[in-house]
């Protein structure tokens, strides 16, 4: 991987009930959480080079509450921020974790970016190094 | 990176939506979404 940039924005919502909700609230995914039973995980697709990001809809949002809206355009992590954990799973002594910049930001003013942080973090206007990392949102 | 847990031991349903945009090289780079509900092993919900 030579280069690499993610932005995106997080939302997770609990259904406390069932109120029929007629239509998404960003354009994709819809990725169900096993809630009760880990066998009923599905998912559809994951969208890649999705550009439009759609604003909630209270109605839509009606029934649902909120307890994750991340779109990274603030100091992240932080520690005064708890539930983020952000690791470098590769295997070459390098610590490079994901990081926020200003580096080619979409929506906000910041952009979430794999190998930004950490001890050797890299200024994404010149990273072409190959890079191992995860993002596990959930 | 990973955020968490979610107590969600009294809900019926729950629905994660994001918004994604990225540049990428399309054979050698990739994202994956993973649950989990011990912590220890993931469930790949795709990629």
């Amino acid at each position: 991987m030579k280069f690499l940039s993610i932005l995106a924005c997080i939302t997770v919502f609990i259904l406390r009930t069932f109120i029929p909700v007629t239509s998404t609230i960003f354009t994709i995914p819809n990725v169900k959480l096993p809630v009760n039973d880990p066998s009923t995980i599905s998912s559809d697709a994951i969208g890649t080079g999705i550009e439009e990001y759609k604003s909630l809809d209270t109605d839509i949002t009606r029934g649902w509450q909120v307890i994750l809206d991340e779109d990274f355009s603030e100091a992240w992590p932080w520690a005064g921020q708890p539930g983020w954990t952000v690791t470098d799973f590769s295997n070459d002594n390098k610590q490079r974790l994901w990081g926020n910049d200003q580096y080619r930001y979409h929506s906000a003013n910041l952009a979430v970016w794999l190998a930004r942080g950490g001890r050797d973090g890299r200024d994404m206007t010149i990273t072409t190094t190959i890079i191992s990392t995860i993002w596990i949102p959930g | 990176m990973t955020f968490g847990p979610f107590d969600l031991s009294d809900e019926d349903t729950a629905d994660i939506s994001f918004w994604l945009w990225n540049v990428i090289e399309s054979i050698n780079d990739y994202l994956i979404v993973e649950v989990s509900t011990s912590s220890n092993q993931f469930t790949e919900l795709g990629r």
